[in-house]
C-alpha cells in the first residue's frame, strides 16, 4: 500500500511543469465559465439549446488544445479533456435520443446500473494511463490476501467484475433467452427459468475466472471454502436451503416466473424466483408475497400451470321448483357460452346439483384461459345468468320465512 | 452542484493548482524515470530482479538528496517510443531514460528528449570509445550507464573446454555437442568476425540502396561475405546445430539440457548461473586460429526527457552522475551479473573470476554498431535478418543467398525513414 501511495502521489509533481499547468488551468477556466455564465442561461430553454450551448464548451476545448499547439506547448492533455467532455456529451445525446424508442425509466436503470460505472471505470483507468502506464500501476502489491500478495488490478478486478457480471448478465441472459424460445419454442416460464439459471452460471463462471485471475491461494480457497461448509451446517443453513430449493424448483418446473399458484385460497402469479425466496402477486390486492423457496419445497403446491393454464371455474345457482330442470340446464350452458370470457373448447357443463329447502341447485362449469381471471369472469357469467333467468322468467328462489306468532290457550276457569 | 457552487470549486482548485505549479506544494520534488526492456517476451526474464537494485540505487540516492521521489516504469522496447511519445506530447514525459543504444537515438531524432551538457571533468572517467558517439558539440545526445558484450555461454558437464576457434566449434558439434546459434545479425556478427567478414558486413548495413539497381557491393566484400555465408550454410547442414529466432528461445533450451553450448549476451548470466549452477560456464566467442572473435556490445544509456522543470532537470543530472560514479559502477556490476562499467577507474575482478574474465576479455574485444542513421540501420537489420532467415530455414546455397544481398532491400524498406 505504501509503495502504491508513493506512486501515486508521484503524479502531483507534473503540476510543477508548466507545460501541465497550463493546459489543466485553460480546461479549468473554459469549464468553469461555461458553468457560471453559459449553463444557467440556458436551463429551462430546451434540449436543443442546452446540447447546442455543451457542443460551444466541446468547441472551446478543442480549439484551446489547437492553439497549445500551435504556440508551441504540448497539448495532449487539453486533446484528452476535449474527448472526455465529448463521450459526456454523446453519453447525454444518446440518452436523449433513446428516450423516442424505449421507456424513460428503462433508459434511466440502464444508465444508473451500466452506463455510468462503466463511464467512470473508463475515464479513471484512461486518466492513470495518462499519467502513467497503466499496466505498470496496476501490478503493485496493494494487501496480501491469504498469504499472496493482492496487487492493484486484482482489487479493481476483485470489486468491479462481480458488480458487472450480476448487471451485464441481467440484460445478456434476456437476449439469449429470447432467441432460445424463438428457436426450440419455449414456454415463457421455461424462458425465465433458463434465463436465471443461465444467469447464476454466468455469474459464478465469472468469479471463478476472477479468483484465478487475482491469483489468489487455491489451498486457502479450499480452506476458506471448508470453514463455509461448517458454517454452512449452523449459521446459514437456512440461506443455503432455499438457495438450493430454488435452484431444483426451477429444474423441476413447479415454481418458475409466471407460474400460477393457489396460495391461502387465492391464485397468485410468481413474480421471480431469488436465492432466498419467491416472489409471488396476488391480484385480490394487489399484494406482493415473498415465499421463502424452502416452503414450496416442504409442503403441498396447489399450481394452475403444471401442464396447461387452463383452469375449470364455477358459478352455482338455484331456481324454483316450478322450472323444467332440462330447460334452465340448457339456458345455464347457453349463456357460459355466450360469456365472451369463457372457452368454448372443453365445452361449458351445468348439472343439477341437488334438491334444496328453496329450489333445486344447479352448477354451471365452465374453462377460463387465465387462472387469475377467474373471479372477474365468475361475475360475468353471474351477471349473464341473473339477466338470462329473468328473461326467460325463471325464478331464483330464495328461502321464505313465515313467522306466526302463537295465541296463548285461554286458562281453564 | 448550483453553477455557483461548481465555480467557487473550480476557481479554488485553480487556485491549488497555481500554488503547487509555483513549486509550492512543500512536498517531494518527483523524478520520472523510463526503462527500456528487451521485448513483452523476455520482460520478466530480463528484469530479473533489477527491479530491487533499482529501488537500492534510488533509495541511496535519496539519502545524500532527501525529499526526492523517483518512479520508475519499465517498457518493453517494441513500446518504448510510442508510450514515450503519448506521455510527451501531453507534457507528461520522463525525466529520465534508460534505453539501448538505437532507442536513445530515435528518442533524440524524434525529439522525445534532450541532449545535456554534463561537467566534463565529472566525464573525465567515463571509457571515451562509449562516450564519444554521442558528443555533439558540448553536449551528449546521450550518456552511457553499463555495457553488456557478447560471450559464449555453456554446460561445463558437457563442455570441459570451451572451444577457441570456430574450427574447434564445429568439430565439438560434430562429435556429438549440440550447438546454438541465433538468426539475428546482431547475435551473429561475431561468425563474420571470426570469418574476417565482419567489414563487409558493417558496410553492408551501411551502403546506400540505390533504386532498381540494388546493393553496391565490392569484389573483396562480396569474397568475405561469400566465405560467411558457406560457414554459416555449412553449420546449418551440420546435424547439431541449431538456429533460433530468438535469444530466449536458446537460453531456454540450454536451461533444458536441450543445448550445450550457445553464443549469448551478458544480460542472460543472471538467469543462466541460477539455472545451472555450478555447471554454467562462460568464455569468449571463439574466433580464428585460437584467437576469440569480435562480438557486439549493448549499451545501456541514459537520455533525458524534454519537459522536465529546471530542479527535475538539475535532479535527474544528479541522479546520472550518481549511477556513474566509481562506487556505484562497480555496485552495478558486482549486484547485476553480466553488466560491466563504462566508468574506466572501476578494477574489474577479472583474475579472481573466470566470469568477469570472459566478460572483461569480449568488451575489450567488443566492437560498438554504429547507429547515425538508427531508422536506416534498424530497417537494414530487419531486412539481413529476414534473408539470413529464409536461407537457414530452406537452406539456400551461399550463392543465392549473395544474390538476394546484392539484389537490395525491396523499396519499400530501403527508405531511411521507414
Amino acid at each position: 500500500m505504501r509503495l502504491f501511495l508513493y506512486e501515486i502521489s508521484g503524479w502531483l509533481g507534473y503540476l510543477a511543469r508548466p507545460q501541465v499547468l497550463i493546459q489543466v488551468l485553460v480546461g479549468i477556466a473554459l469549464f468553469a465559465s461555461y458553468s457560471t455564465w453559459i449553463r444557467p442561461r440556458l436551463l429551462g430553454r430546451g434540449h436543443r439549446l442546452e446540447f447546442l450551448g455543451s457542443l460551444g464548451l466541446l468547441l472551446a476545448l478543442r480549439l484551446s488544445a489547437v492553439l497549445l499547439g500551435w504556440w508551441g506547448f504540448p497539448n495532449g492533455l487539453a486533446h484528452y479533456m476535449a474527448q472526455l467532455f465529448g463521450l459526456w456529451l454523446l453519453l447525454a445525446l444518446v440518452r436523449l435520443l433513446s428516450r423516442r424508442w424505449f421507456r424513460d425509466e428503462d433508459i434511466e436503470r440502464l444508465y444508473t446500473q451500466l452506463v455510468r460505472p462503466l463511464a467512470v471505470l473508463v475515464v479513471v483507468g484512461s486518466l492513470i494511463n495518462q499519467l502513467d502506464s497503466l499496466i505498470d500501476v496496476g501490478r503493485i502489491p496493494l494487501i496480501t490476501l491469504f498469504g499472496e500478495p493482492l496487487n492493484a488490478s486484482g482489487i479493481v478486478l476483485l470489486l468491479t467484475i462481480p458488480y458487472f457480471l450480476v448487471v451485464v448478465s441481467g440484460y445478456a441472459v434476456v437476449v439469449v433467452g429470447s432467441l432460445l424460445q424463438r428457436l426450440l419454442g419455449f414456454s415463457n416460464s421455461t424462458r425465465v427459468a433458463v434465463e436465471l439459471v443461465s444467469r447464476y452460471v454466468v455469474i459464478a463462471l465469472g468469479l471463478l475466472w476472477v479468483l484465478k485471475r487475482i491469483g489468489l491461494n487455491s489451498t486457502a480457497l479450499a480452506a476458506v471454502a471448508g470453514g463455509l461448509s461448517v458454517g454452512l451446517g449452523f449459521g446459514v443453513k437456512e440461506v443455503f436451503s432455499n438457495f438450493v430449493s430454488g435452484l431444483w424448483l426451477l429444474f423441476e418446473g413447479s415454481v418458475r416466473p409466471g407460474e400460477i399458484l393457489f396460495i391461502d385460497g387465492d391464485p397468485c402469479e410468481v413474480r421471480s424466483l431469488g436465492l432466498r425466496a419467491a416472489v409471488l402477486w396476488r391480484d385480490r390486492d394487489n399484494a406482493e408475497l415473498v415465499v421463502p423457496n424452502q416452503d414450496f419445497f416442504t409442503t403441498t403446491t396447489t399450481t394452475y400451470t403444471g401442464s396447461d393454464r387452463l383452469r375449470r371455474s364455477q358459478v352455482e345457482v338455484s331456481a324454483a321448483y316450478r322450472h323444467d330442470p332440462e330447460t334452465v340446464v340448457h339456458l345455464l350452458e347457453q349463456v357460459a357460452l355466450a360469456s365472451p370470457r369463457v372457452l368454448p373448447q372443453p365445452a361449458p357443463k351445468a348439472l343439477l346439483i341437488s334438491y334444496g329447502d328453496s329450489g333445486i341447485n344447479y352448477a354451471l362449469r365452465f374453462w377460463i384461459a387465465n387462472p387469475m381471471d377467474n373471479a372477474g369472469i365468475k361475475s360475468e357469467v353471474c351477471t349473464a345468468v341473473w339477466h338470462a333467468f329473468s328473461s326467460a322468467g325463471i325464478e331464483i328462489p330464495f328461502p321464505q320465512r313465515v313467522l306466526r306468532s302463537a295465541r296463548p290457550e285461554p286458562e281453564a276457569s | 452542484m448550483s453553477s455557483g457552487a461548481t465555480a467557487r470549486t473550480l476557481g479554488a482548485l485553480a487556485a491549488i493548482l497555481l500554488c503547487g505549479g509555483c513549486q509550492g506544494w512543500g512536498g517531494p520534488d518527483s523524478l520520472f524515470l523510463y526503462v527500456e526492456t528487451d521485448s513483452v517476451k523476455t520482460n520478466a526474464v530480463e528484469l530479473g530482479d533489477s527491479q530491487k537494485r533499482t529501488r537500492r540505487l534510488i533509495e541511496e540516492f535519496r539519502q545524500v538528496n532527501p525529499g526526492v521521489n523517483i518512479h520508475v516504469r519499465h517498457l518493453p522496447s517494441d513500446a518504448f517510443l510510442r508510450s514515450t511519445a503519448f506521455r510527451t506530447s501531453r507534457g507528461l514525459g520522463p525525466d529520465l531514460m534508460v534505453t539501448r543504444v538505437v532507442t536513445a537515438l530515435r528518442l533524440n531524432q524524434q525529439k522525445l528528449s534532450e541532449p545535456v551538457e554534463l561537467d566534463p571533468q565529472r566525464l573525465k572517467d567515463i571509457e571515451p570509445r562509449f562516450l564519444d558517439d554521442f558528443r555533439v558539440g558540448r553536449q551528449l545526445l546521450a550518456v552511457p550507464l553499463l555495457a553488456q558484450p557478447e560471450l559464449a555461454c555453456f554446460d561445463r558437464r558437457r563442455v570441459p573446454t570451451p572451444p577457441r576457434d570456430l574450427n574447434e566449434l564445429i568439430g565439438l558439434s560434430a562429435k556429438g555437442l549440440k550447438i546454438g546459434l541465433s538468426l539475428r545479425l546482431t547475435d551473429l556478427y561475431w561468425t563474420s568476425s571470426a570469418l574476417q567478414a565482419n567489414a563487409a558486413v558493417e558496410r553492408l548495413l551501411e551502403a546506400p540502396a540505390k533504386a532498381d539497381a540494388g546493393l553496391t557491393i565490392s569484389a573483396s566484400d562480396r569474397q568475405d561475405l561469400l566465405r560467411w555465408l558457406s560457414w554459416l550454410n555449412n553449420a546449418n547442414l551440420q546435424q547439431n546445430v541449431e538456429f533460433a529466432d530468438e535469444p530466449v528461445e536458446l537460453v531456454q533450451r540450454l536451461e533444458e539440457g536441450r543445448l550445450g553450448w550457445i553464443s549469448c549476451n551478458s544480460l542472460w548470466l543472471e538467469r543462466l548461473g541460477k539455472a545451472l549452477g555450478p555447471s554454467f560456464g562462460v568464455s569468449e566467442l571463439p574466433g580464428r586460429a585460437g584467437e576469440p572473435a569480435q562480438g557486439l556490445t549493448r549499451l545501456k544509456v541514459w537520455s533525458f526527457g524534454r519537459h522536465s522543470t529546471p530542479r527535475q532537470r538539475q535532479l535527474a543530472e544528479e541522479f546520472v552522475l550518481f549511477t556513474l560514479n566509481r562506487l556505484n559502477q562497480k555496485r552495478l556490476m558486482l549486484t547485476a551479473p553480466g553488466n560491466l562499467p563504462v566508468n574506466r577507474t572501476v578494477l574489474i575482478p577479472s583474475k579472481s573470476s573466470s566470469v568477469f574474465a570472459a566478460l572483461s576479455g569480449s568488451l575489450d574485444r567488443a566492437e560498438l554498431m554504429s547507429f547515425k542513421d538508427p531508422d536506416r540501420i534498424e530497417t537494414r537489420l530487419a531486412w539481413v535478418d529476414g534473408v539470413l532467415e529464409s536461407a537457414i530455414v530452406n537452406a539456400e546455397p551461399p550463392a543465392v543467398v549473395m544474390g538476394i544481398l546484392e539484389a537490395g532491400p525491396p523499396p519499400g524498406q530501403s527508405s531511411t525513414t521507414p
